[in-house]
């Protein structure tokens, strides 16, 4: 996906990862050590680039406990264009564009909508995520349970044939034509 | 997660079969599936019936095993996860069976859970098909005994 390479062009890898485990995460925060088991890259590593972040004022730290617990920084000037980078990439979008893979040339589109496409999730806000095309649920389900596993969030999957997505559409004010027209985080398609 | 290490963890317990227990689940289970069947429903409430009736072959299976899911929270994850020791179902279709309490689950407690007719059918031919191969597999288990 070219998505990806998008994003290594403007961050190292390990940033990017960092940076994509603490906007999935949340206002709760991580504490360093859990930053590593959802990256799967080491303390070291992990420890370099929160520091360099926090020093850099996108990230915030505060001890809780023995730990030091990392979050984005609500008062740094770029923080919502950078979460919106990193939910566009490597984050909630590369996720679910990597589970769909297996099954793009049958997925003609789709996208996250609801609270994560408006940038208003919650620590328990699952994805809604609207799928059009001759697939059935049943053979994305464990692609995307695995990604839900992954982003730690539930995903709502929503599956119309592209026939009964073009009538819906049309419908006025119809669920569809709701949320289509409305803020949508695109990951296959997007007329 | 094996029958065993259920039952290890205190997920499920051991309980004697009662007698005409099973042709009572199934009848359960056949009018849930009926109902799932009437297009004249709303696409939720049809994902929803078969969503039961698959929890309800679930359920079948663990008893006819002399086994019964401990009444907890995630008691239906559990149920749902037997399928593979009890009846051997393949882990992605119970992944997709979890899917479908996930959205049941959404729509109960939210309200804003969006069933297509698309997703509704899915689940009934889903349902239909689990139903028929747990009443073979009963079947079977009879004729060995």
């Amino acid at each position: 996906m070219p998505t990806t390479s998008l994003t290594e062009a403007l961050f190292p890898r390990s940033r990017s990862a960092v940076l994509s485990a603490l906007t999935t995460a949340g206002d709760e925060g991580l504490h360093l050590r859990e930053v590593a088991r959802r990256t799967g890259l080491n303390s070291k590593t992990v420890m370099r680039e929160l520091h360099a972040l926090r020093d850099a004022g996108i990230l915030v730290s505060r001890d809780v406990g023995r730990q030091v617990v990392y979050r984005m920084n609500p008062d740094c000037p770029i923080v919502d264009e950078l979460r919106s980078i990193i939910r566009k990439t490597v984050g909630l979008a590369g996720v679910l564009q990597a589970a769909l893979e297996p099954f793009a040339e049958r997925i003609v589109q789709a996208y996250v909508y609801g609270s994560h496409a408006r940038g208003e999730e919650r620590v328990d806000s699952d994805v809604d995520l609207m799928m059009v095309g001759p697939v059935s649920l049943r053979e994305l389900s464990s692609s995307l349970r695995e990604a839900g596993r992954s982003l730690r969030r539930t995903i709502s999957p929503t599956l119309y044939t592209a026939e009964a997505y073009k009538k819906e559409l049309k419908a006025r004010d119809s669920f569809v034509s709701r949320v289509h027209h409305g803020p949508r985080l695109d990951l296959v398609g997007g007329a | 997660m094996s029958l065993e290490e259920l039952l290890f963890r205190d997920e499920i317990a051991r309980e004697a079969l009662g007698a005409g227990e099973i042709d009572r689940l199934l009848a359960t289970v056949d009018r849930r599936l009926e109902d799932a069947s009437l297009a004249s429903l709303h696409p939720e409430t049809r994902l929803e019936q078969a969503y039961h009736a698959i929890l309800g072959c679930a359920v079948i299976g663990l008893r006819a095993h002399g086994l019964r899911a401990v009444d907890r929270p995630g008691h239906h994850v559990v149920a749902l996860e037997s399928l593979a020791d009890t009846v051997g179902v393949k882990p992605d279709r119970i992944d997709y069976f979890q899917t479908l309490r996930d959205l049941r689950n959404k729509d109960i407690y939210t309200g804003s859970s969006h069933v297509s007719d698309t997703q509704a059918l899915e689940a009934v031919e889903e349902a239909r098909r689990l139903v028929a191969e747990i009443k073979d597999w009963l079947r079977k288990r009879k004729t060995r005994s």
